[in-house]
């Protein structure tokens, strides 16, 4: 019976060793080899963890084996424990010292396009070749083609902070719009005070969710999930149609005030990316731009999402979701309960392997039912329903009697998934 | 892995002793239950501010003094009108005024109704009796609560309309009763 | 004078009971504010922990809020204390908390359980604390969480009696397993987590505290002591607990326990206790025929829910 899996505490133990001798021993010296060789796996994890802690992300990968979700999950329960030291000053994506930014509305922009580092343009060829050298031969290659690769700067690791970080800032392409009234100037208030702005991680998402709680959920959001529901929209499942308006690479100064003195210092630096996308709309679909004189007027709507560490994908993905959200009629998986509900990567994931438990109990429940429903209807003389009892298992798609008010037969009510 | 169990702080201690005090105060309404002993020098109403407040929620109090001690808790500092919790030393005539615009939360979130920490004597005899019914009660239970004003209780049956309503503790010298919106209360 | 580094690095091990103040505080807050509301739905922050979401993670918060080293801490799943999950769960919590563990259901200060309430009655000061997947009991006629927001608030339930009368139509019973809904103190309609219809009675007018958290769902509530619980119910069609009438525990010998049903190779079935510290003790109880006198004085087995005839304890609640 499926309860062998009882024994407790000794099959707990022996389960986990067997895991480690499948993924095998690792050290200080692997996380740090993983931290260098694979920086936008790195990025993906701090991203999802919602932690910009790269040592501890390759732990999490090294200790996972890889399983991206484990490595996530350890993640954010590690952060569960840190105290909130300091709420840093908002990065202003314009002072960021940018390594790549790119905009596809625009064929050149007041600053420049600047490719930097990326595989966009290269041949996705597998280097056979590198497995044929035996490793001696390999050490002194590298060493040969160490001094070329900084020149021609097509290195994809992220030590570009040498060779890729330009110091001169980049304006944003949106403020040029603001500038020649495309789009709306923003607002002009007094930076909010960080410890009321709304936290996703502090208090429960509740919908509308406030600006700041969507964009950090899209923040640590599943770069799968977000892609997926991101690309039904490009795909049409969406009205809007819209253009890179600016992607941003680079590293953002990250600053806090002085406990005592009050004063700015820098705690360092960190990766981060900030995608923008821009449509046009008319006016009168949107809430807040209506306009008095009728639907005739046109105006630009940015969406827009930002993450920690270099992830491109997502935060394109994200920022086509977010402009989705906000209009008026959205197709029922770009509504901001849809998308951000089932984005999460530890929530959705770890409710995904929960099937594994055992769940006899509420199957004894719900056969409980099956069978009494035969029984009635037996009784009143309108034949057995379920037919033999093979039938009455596979029979039963889409029956889940852990979702209250589900019903377990798979006909009739509105309740069908 | 794991490090070995973290120590149980006295502050550790206190805090979850004064939180289990007002959850089985507000589980089982109109009992008192006893306070644990705080070794840093605090009354009831620090042990309840260091219970509940921290920088993520909001207060009131309109006594000067106990509003700058609950200060060193970190929670925001709020009008009567929109605190999470609301506390009363002593409940008179001017205090009573405060309660009628306490919050009650929204039928969406009923929740946000106030919470009210109210200094009493629990040991006049010739308080009245408050019969008290309703969830948590097996029956009735009698209590007497002195230095509240008879007018309390009117009023604060007018306020609640289940399930909006605010819920209140009455402290007095290390122990608590609870209030919850749900429980009736009559002058007997 | 302390560095950044050393501040943010000061935190190698792990807080008492893993969850830090703040964590702890907040769900303490919501906590009060769930009893308050009998069966309102408090939403939450919810930390991830160091178990999967899904995992028991909203049972684990609450539990975790309230534990200390005076607890005694029974751990359940599917009314297992040796299943992997619930040994999981109790060997971090115990490891996290340094309190004591039972499988004694009468001895236990604070019972996490996933999908069963214990067969011997829960008593004062007991909190027994339920995981919950989903805690939402309009899901299956309205799929955002918002919307069913609302219909709680303004008590609008006529969908979800629509659905039962529907399937009385169809079926000619209610067709529902597990997580049956019940009407708390005559305002929330709650979905008392997936435990059996024949857990459902156990909620009502009890005497224990019950805090139902789901994690992933980011919500809390609670069933007070003493509250009115009932499940739905039409007046001439009366809810019914799982017909398990005739079933007799294999190991015990009893009947009228709830009971998992073991298919046998060949064909048919044999059946034993689900709550296993219950079936302890009952075994215990009974003198071992080779050493007759030399078990050691043990528990007695208290008061149950059902007697040995099912009937439940509370005349005239199950119809």
């Amino acid at each position: 019976m499926y309860v062998a899996a009882r024994g407790g505490e000794s099959a707990i133990r022996n389960a986990e060793r067997l895991y480690r001798d499948l993924v095998g021993a690792f050290d200080a010296e692997t996380v740090h080899t993983i931290e260098r060789a694979m920086p936008y796996l790195v990025d993906r994890v701090m991203g999802e963890g919602s932690l910009y802690a790269p040592e501890l992300a390759a732990l999490a990968l090294a200790q996972s084996g890889g399983d991206l979700y484990e490595a996530v999950l350890m993640l954010r329960a590690f952060r569960s424990t840190q105290p909130r030291l300091a709420y840093a000053r908002p990065v202003d994506a314009s002072s960021m010292l940018v390594v790549r930014r790119i905009s596809a509305a625009f064929k050149d922009i007041p600053g420049g396009q600047v490719l930097g580092p990326t595989l966009d343009y290269s041949h996705r060829l597998l280097q056979l070749e590198v497995l044929d050298r035996d490793a001696k031969a390999q050490d002194e290659e590298e060493r040969s083609q160490a001094g070329e690769q900084e020149e021609d700067g097509e290195e994809a690791g992220m030590a570009g902070e040498r060779s890729g970080v330009s110091n001169c800032n980049y304006p944003l392409v949106a403020d040029w719009q603001r500038d020649a009234g495309l789009l709306p100037l923003l607002a002009v208030h007094p930076c909010p005070d960080a410890s009321e702005i709304p936290d996703v991680t502090r208090e429960p998402l509740l919908f509308p969710a406030p600006r700041a709680m969507r964009l950090q959920s899209l923040s640590r959001a599943d770069t799968g999930g977000v892609l997926a529901l991101g690309y039904a929209n490009m795909r049409g499942y969406g009205a809007v149609h819209p253009t890179v308006n600016e992607v941003r690479l680079g590293y953002a100064e990250i600053e806090i005030a002085h406990p005592i003195t009050n004063e700015l210092f820098s705690i360092g630096r960190i990766r981060v990316t900030h995608a923008e996308v821009v449509t046009a709309l008319k006016s009168a679909s949107v809430g807040n731009g209506a306009q008095p004189d009728g639907d005739t007027k046109l105006h630009l709507e940015l969406g827009f999402c930002a993450t920690v560490g270099w992830n491109e994908v997502k935060t394109i993905a994200g920022a086509m979701l977010d402009l989705a959200m906000d209009l008026p009629d959205p197709h029922p998986s770009h509504t901001e309960e849809y998308v951000l509900y089932h984005t999460d990567p530890v929530e959705s994931s770890g409710f995904c392997i929960h099937y594994k438990l055992p769940h006899y109990v509420t199957f004894g429940s719900e056969l409980d039912v099956v069978r009494s429903v035969g029984e009635a209807k037996r009784v009143a003389g309108l034949g057995d329903y379920y037919g033999d009892g093979d039938h009455l298992v596979s029979g039963m798609p889409g029956t889940y009697s852990e979702r209250p008010g589900a019903p377990l037969v798979p006909e009739g009510t509105a309740e069908q998934v | 892995m794991l490090g070995a169990t973290a120590t149980y702080s006295h502050a550790e201690a206190i805090a979850r002793q004064a939180f289990l005090a007002l959850m089985w105060a507000l589980s089982y309404p109109g009992r008192v239950r006893q306070l644990p002993p705080s070794r840093f020098d605090e009354d009831d109403f620090m042990l309840f501010g260091r219970a509940l407040l921290d920088p993520e929620t909001s207060y009131f109090c309109p006594d000067g003094s106990l509003a700058a001690r609950l200060a060193r808790h970190g929670a925001k500092s709020r009008s009567v009108a929109s605190a999470a919790y609301v506390f009363l030393p002593r409940l008179d005539e001017a205090a009573l005024a405060l309660v009628s615009e306490v919050r009650l939360g929204t039928h969406a979130l009923p929740d946000e109704g106030a919470t009210l920490i109210v200094g009493c004597d629990l040991d006049a005899a010739d308080a009245p009796e408050i019969v008290c019914s309703g969830p948590g009660i097996e029956g009735q239970v009698r209590v007497r609560i002195g230095s509240v004003p008879l007018a309390f209780w009117e009023l604060r049956r007018q306020m609640i309309r289940y399930p909006l309503g605010f819920d209140a503790f009455f402290v007095h010298r290390g122990r608590v009763v609870g209030f919850p919106r749900t429980t009736q209360a009559e002058v007997a | 004078m302390s560095t950044v580094a050393e501040l943010a690095s000061s935190n190698r091990g792990y807080s008492y009971a893993f969850l830090d103040e703040f964590a702890k505080r907040e769900l303490r807050r919501r906590i009060l504010k769930a009893i308050a509301i009998p069966g309102y739905q408090v939403p939450y922050a919810s930390r991830e922990l160091p178990i999967a979401r899904g995992w028991g993670t909203g049972g684990l918060q609450v539990t975790l809020a309230l534990v200390g080293p005076d607890d005694v801490v029974k751990v359940i799943d599917q009314g297992a204390d040796d299943s992997v999950n619930a040994a999981n769960l109790r060997r971090f919590i115990a490891r996290m908390a340094g309190a004591d563990t039972t499988t004694d259901a009468s001895r236990a200060t604070l019972i996490q359980s996933r999908h069963r309430i214990p067969e011997e009655r829960l008593q004062e000061h007991q909190t027994l604390v339920l995981q919950v997947p989903d805690p939402e009991p309009l899901r299956s006629v309205e799929h955002d969480i918002s919307k069913a927001r609302l219909m709680h608030a303004e008590a609008d339930y006529g969908l979800l009696w629509l659905s039962l009368y529907e399937q009385l139509v169809r079926y000619r019973r209610v067709t529902l397993g597990a997580s049956y809904p019940c009407l708390v103190h005559h305002r929330y309609v709650m979905s008392p987590s997936p435990i059996p219809r024949w857990d459902v009675p156990k909620l009502h007018q009890s005497a224990h505290l019950t805090l139902l958290s789901a994690g992933r769902e980011k919500r809390l509530y609670a069933v007070p002591p003493y509250t009115d619980v009932r499940p739905l119910e039409f007046a001439d069609v009366p809810f019914r607990v799982e017909d398990q009438r005739g079933w007799m525990c294999y190991r015990t010998g009893l009947q009228n326990k709830f009971m998992n049903e073991l298919p046998q190779t060949g064909g048919g079935a044999i059946y034993e206790i689900s709550d296993t510290g219950f079936v302890e003790k009952v075994l215990r109880k009974v003198p071992d025929r080779e050493a007759a006198g030399s078990t050691p004085a043990q528990a007695a087995v208290g008061a149950t829910y059902y007697d040995d005839e099912g009937r439940f304890y509370i005349d005239g609640y199950l119809r």
